[in-house]
């Protein structure tokens, strides 16, 4: 017995040391150090290069070596290893290593543990899910996925996530050996299943549907990990509007719950902040599920309150969910009292020192300003600054402030900033988003359309490239509904349209403007001819001229010129002698410099307009009957049957012309089926629709059929006289059509609750579009919105009633509260550099953060601002109306007393009651020391990091929480905190 | 979901890729070299956000490196920064107080734990303990070949 004691003793040590695995072999050494020294030789010698061509042959030569010894039988395993490991920093530098991929697969199909890892991460590296040869690794991946090894598992796994393609075959070969992966008692092997399960419903959202079990059952997983990918999942179900959200509202909210009261695994906290990724992604998922679901919003309002409320201000991480929770509580239901608290954060965010905290604060302000517009009349002054700051990351997030903050007042300021924007260097993609933008704004708030065509003016002022695709048509269709105004010769013109013609002839005075001016210009000009009677007709003839042969110009625009010189002609406006002179010198000009062979449309144009100089036709614009159309072209019957009885053949379509002789001797025999098909087809249409293409006889009639069509000039460079007038009646309905349905755009709020409800609805669409959290594709509708905006306020009628009260006896108030009056007229709705706008504001600005004491006095002028901003803001009261109708109920009894104690008179006090004793104590002073603080630690902290930045490129500093914090000035606050936490660490892991 | 990670020098040298989005080889290149471009040139006091296309680019400098996310329009900013100081902390831990050297010469390591970090752009284990005990059974691994055979021997693999 004691022998056994003593065998056991002695085998002891050599266990330890060993472990399970038994006797180490002496194999293991050497390929241990071929690892080791040669590669690290390699990266030696490259990193030794000085120059890039020594690089380059260094590598080269490296290269073929490489692939010389990978395709030899003899080298063992691990050295395939090492070398591959070459390749991927070869194929890091940028160099192609492509011969290797085949090898990186072999490797991880044939070897064990280690070298079967290497060929798997090497794989991952160098192969994406699109390569070909990653089908290849599939065989290995299932065989892997089936062993009872779990680091293979892993692997495994990871391999999945990274290579597996959306093929549907290959998918359905894997999901059922990742699906059991998921009952594996290790929680590594759990979650990396659940990761490809989540990659898997990404790719392919249509197939999620039987998954939908087995993901429910991920939330309930033991272990914390497992369940943050089982929320990940859901987050992305709810995206794609999939999801069945009955329970799930109150399981996200328990789970919440517990990581707030600390009931998970300590090992899971982050910086003392409990789970903060998963708490992020449940803040999402109730974010989706809570807009537009007034039951589910209420059952989340207590816990983000909570929330808000525990913020740990000394951790970076808990700004971060932080964010996330403005952002839900923006997206939900709104509730009055939260979204208060918001704005009191976003302030400091804005206000911050930090960087990055003031553009996490634009972005949040953005989300905020959406569901409470008076959230802004605090932080005006600041985003004023923000406008000018040197970073442009924070200029172009406060350029997305000011396009959501636009309204009726302060839309001509806003567009003003967007066009000095423009005018900073700045890249194309940007360029044109923000001039879509303007184009918006225009369109949305520019009713006489004056100042909305200056904007279009200073936007085309010069050449740009990024220009929206469609943008001269939408400035037309803007305009044209300027110039649709009823024409009556007894009547003046409208002072509108006078404007516009002036500004067009002024625009077109420039010499270096953008060509789409110069289209949208002639357009105007064409239009409104008749306007331009009191101009030297020799002026006007010189101005067009001039446009016409700058050299940058394309034809189309030159064709514009010309439709508004031949509109001009037939209005009467330029006589036909100076006319045809500028015509023939424009022509001459023209072919010296055009390319003659393709400009024959140009040519035409141009004869076509000096024939009609010699037998001038006018035609009153103004009695033109422009509404009635002839879109069968009846009026061509006639001459077409003529045509036809005369041998001519019929018109086939361009899409269905065929020439026999480019058929394929392949496919003869479809040829021939299809063109039989075609012409019988052709044979059974009606001849009276189709024109023929006999041109010539077209073109005799032509000139007359021009002058009833007018001027529109949407001429197609096409040689068929037939089809350019097709596509021209084509053009005009469509126009029409355009217009009808823009009509119906513009008016289709009014029969909902009201104009600004509308609006806000717009917004929230606009929101919807840059953060598709809420991807609820029912409730985006807008008129469901209304609808059930107008149930809601028909089930509480005496409060809409008190709140209309309310809103309409604010004379008596208005009276004593003319200063304040400015102050929230605000600066951003004026100059925002006048002086003394300013010093409204920062009165304003004062009181409003005054201190306690006055906190009476205080709420008193809230009150009054907050109508007033409403009532500026919307079109009028009912905005104002609506938005309180907006207001949900309170949490519940024990989180606002206040409010259901409240008058409804006092609700609005009541509420900043609250916020004035609560928030200014505490939290304002909590900020203030924290700002005061981090400004204290900066100065210290940079000495500190000039101290390090002048050192070694390795830092030799042990302590990774100081040094960081050195990295950066932002998060120095945080440092002494960071090391505390870091030796906390240390000790434990010790 | 997180699109790529670039590890570069101050010098503007790649230390690090990885890309969890199918991008052709050129087209990775020159995001690449935009980007190394674009980061280096801010200046210190900027924010750490960039748009950039259609992506967000999330950058943080520690000692002589630049860690470079490229996020999608909706996801969190300050997250992702996070995200990288949880890289930086686990090979801080890892190698013990790690610097640009570390990362040339072990970059297998640094792969290593970045898939443990993230799979598939999505970060994967929110427990520093698990990632570090996943990369010490991998080192086990790695020290001892014949792991493999005593599984074999045990009837196991």
């Amino acid at each position: 017995m004691s022998d056994i004691i003593e065998k056991t003793l002695a085998s002891l040590p050599k266990l330890f040391s060993d472990g399970p695995r038994g006797s180490p072999g002496e194999k293991t050494m050497p390929q241990k150090k071929i690892m080791g020294r040669a590669f690290q030789g390699f990266l030696c010698s490259v990193s030794r290069c000085r120059s890039l061509t020594e690089e380059k042959t260094y590598i080269t030569h490296e290269l073929k070596q490489i692939q010389e010894s990978l395709n030899r039988t003899d080298v063992s395993q691990g050295t395939v290893g090492e070398l591959l490991f070459r390749l991927i920093y070869c194929h890091l530098l940028g160099y192609d290593v492509s011969f290797g991929f085949i090898h990186t697969i072999k490797l991880a199909q044939q070897g064990t543990g280690l070298e079967k890892r290497m060929g798997y991460i090497a794989a991952i590296l160098l192969l994406h899910q699109d390569h070909e040869l990653s089908l290849l690794l599939m065989n290995t991946i299932q065989k892997d996925l089936q062993s009872t090894n779990i680091l293979d598992n892993c692997i495994a796994l990871s391999a999945v996530c990274h290579l597996v393609q959306s093929d549907v075959g290959v998918i359905s070969m894997m999901l059922p050996l990742v699906q059991k992966k998921l009952q594996h008692p290790r929680e590594l092997v759990r979650m990396r299943a659940a990761c490809y399960i989540l990659r898997f419903i990404r790719l392919t959202p249509s197939y999620q549907r039987h998954l939908q079990e087995n993901c429910r059952k991920l939330l309930y997983d033991k272990d914390p990990g497992v369940m943050s990918i089982g929320v990940k999942i859901q987050l992305q179900l709810l995206k794609s509007g999939l999801q069945s959200i009955e329970t799930l509202t109150s399981d996200l909210c328990s789970i919440l719950q517990q990581i707030m009261n600390r009931s998970l695994p300590s090992s899971f906290e982050y910086h003392g902040i409990p789970l903060p990724w998963l708490q992020i992604d449940i803040l999402r998922a109730l974010a989706c599920l809570g807009r537009e679901n007034k039951k589910n919003s209420e059952s989340m309002y207590p816990l983000l309150r909570d929330l808000l409320d525990k913020f740990n201000t000394k951790a970076r991480m808990s700004y971060a969910v932080m964010y996330e929770c403005i952002v839900t509580i923006t997206r939900i239901v709104p509730h009055r009292a939260l979204l208060t608290e918001a704005s009191v954060r976003v302030k400091r965010f804005i206000g911050s020192t930090s960087y990055v905290l003031k553009y996490i604060g634009v972005k949040a302000l953005t989300h905020l300003i959406a569901v409470s517009p008076e959230s802004i009349t605090d932080c005006q002054m600041i985003v004023v600054e923000l406008l000018e700051d040197p970073d442009p990351a924070i200029q172009s997030k406060t350029v997305d402030l000011l396009f959501s903050m636009a309204n009726e007042s302060n839309v001509k300021v806003v567009c003003s900033k967007l066009i000095e924007h423009l005018a900073r260097p700045r890249k194309d993609f940007s360029e044109s988003e923000l001039i879509d933008r303007i184009l918006t704004l225009t369109e949305k708030y520019s009713l006489d359309g004056v100042w909305g065509y200056d904007m279009v003016l200073t936007i085309l002022r010069e050449e740009r490239s990024g220009l929206p695709r469609d943008m001269v048509d939408r400035v037309l269709n803007q305009l044209s509904q300027v110039l649709n105004y009823p024409r009556d010769t007894s009547r003046q013109v409208p002072e509108a349209v006078q404007s516009l013609v002036k500004k067009s002839v002024q625009g077109l005075f420039q010499e270096n403007c953008s060509k789409e001016l110069v289209k949208i210009a002639s357009w105007v000009l064409s239009e409104c001819s008749f306007l331009l009677k009191n101009m030297p007709d020799d002026k006007v003839m010189s101005l067009l001229q001039k446009q016409f042969l700058r050299e940058s110009l394309d034809t189309l625009t030159r064709l514009w010129i010309l439709s508004c010189v031949t509109s001009l002609l037939c209005g009467g406006i330029v006589q036909p002698g100076v006319v045809t002179k500028a015509v023939r010198d424009m022509r001459d000009r023209c072919v010296s410099f055009c390319d003659t062979t393709q400009d024959y449309t140009l040519l035409q144009k141009l004869l076509e307009c000096e024939r009609l100089c010699a037998q001038p036709l006018t035609v009153d614009p103004q009695g033109l009957d422009l509404t009635q159309f002839d879109f069968t072209l009846s009026y061509l019957d006639d001459f077409v049957c003529d045509s036809l009885e005369g041998e001519t053949k019929p018109y086939i379509h361009k899409n269905l012309r065929m020439s026999p002789l480019k058929v394929d001797p392949l496919f003869s025999g479809f040829a021939e089926n299809a063109g039989s098909g075609s012409v019988a087809s052709d044979s059974s249409g009606k001849p009276t629709k189709s024109a023929t293409s006999d041109s010539k006889n077209v073109d005799l009639k032509l000139e007359g059929v021009s002058r009833v069509w007018g001027e529109e000039g949407f001429l197609e460079p096409d040689p068929s006289v037939v089809d350019s007038h097709n596509a021209e009646s084509d053009q005009k309905q469509r126009e029409l059509e355009k217009k009808q349905e823009l009509a119906a755009a513009l008016f289709s709020g009014f029969h909902s609750q009201s104009k600004s409800d509308a609006q806000d609805k717009e917004w929230k669409d606009l929101w919807s579009e840059d953060v598709p959290l809420n991807l609820n594709s029912t409730s985006l509708d807008w008129r469901a919105l209304s609808a059930e905006e107008s149930e809601r306020k028909g089930s509480s009628p005496e409060e809409m009633d008190r709140q209309e009260a309310d809103r309409q006896d604010p004379g008596s108030v208005l009276l004593d509260l003319s200063d304040q009056e400015k102050s929230t007229e605000g600066v951003l709705s004026q100059d925002p550099l006048s002086v003394d706008d300013t010093e409204h504001v920062q009165q304003g600005h004062e009181q409003s953060c005054g201190e306690s004491q006055d906190s009476k006095t205080t709420t008193h002028q809230h009150e009054q601002s907050v109508g007033l901003s409403v009532n500026q803001e919307g079109g009028g009261g009912i905005q104002g109306m609506n938005y309180l109708s907006r207001e949900p109920p309170p949490l519940s009894f024990e989180s606002f007393p206040e409010d259901r104690i409240q008058d409804s008179s006092e609700q609005f006090s009541g509420l900043y009651d609250g916020v004035e004793e609560e928030e200014e104590d505490d939290s304002e002073s909590q900020g203030d020391s924290v700002y005061s603080l981090s400004q204290l630690d900066l100065d210290t902290v940079r000495v500190r990091g000039e101290v390090r930045g002048s050192g070694a490129v390795c830092d030799s500093d042990s302590d990774g929480g100081s040094r960081q914090g050195s990295e950066l000035s932002l998060y120095s606050q945080y440092q002494v905190l960071e090391d505390s936490h870091d030796s906390e660490h240390n000790e434990k892991v010790s | 979901m997180m699109q790529f990670m670039l590890l570069f020098s101050r010098q503007g040298k790649l230390r690090l890729q990885k890309w969890y989005i199918a991008h052709p080889d050129k087209l990775k290149k020159k995001i690449t070299r935009e980007l190394v471009a674009l980061v280096l040139s801010r200046k210190p006091k900027m924010c750490s956000f960039l748009e950039w296309k259609d992506l967000k680019v999330v950058y943080k400098r520690y000692a002589s490196l630049y860690f470079c996310c490229a996020i999608e329009a909706e996801d969190n900013e300050l997250l992702t920064l996070e995200v990288i100081h949880r890289y930086v902390e686990l090979l801080d831990k890892y190698f013990g107080s790690v610097c640009e050297l570390d990362i040339i010469f072990n970059f297998e390591k640094a792969y290593f734990m970045l898939d443990e970090l993230l799979l598939g752009g999505e970060v994967q284990e929110t427990s520093k303990k698990n990632v570090l005990k996943a990369i010490a059974a991998q080192d086990l691994l790695q020290e001892d070949e014949a792991f493999e055979t005593a599984l074999k021997e045990h009837g196991l693999y």
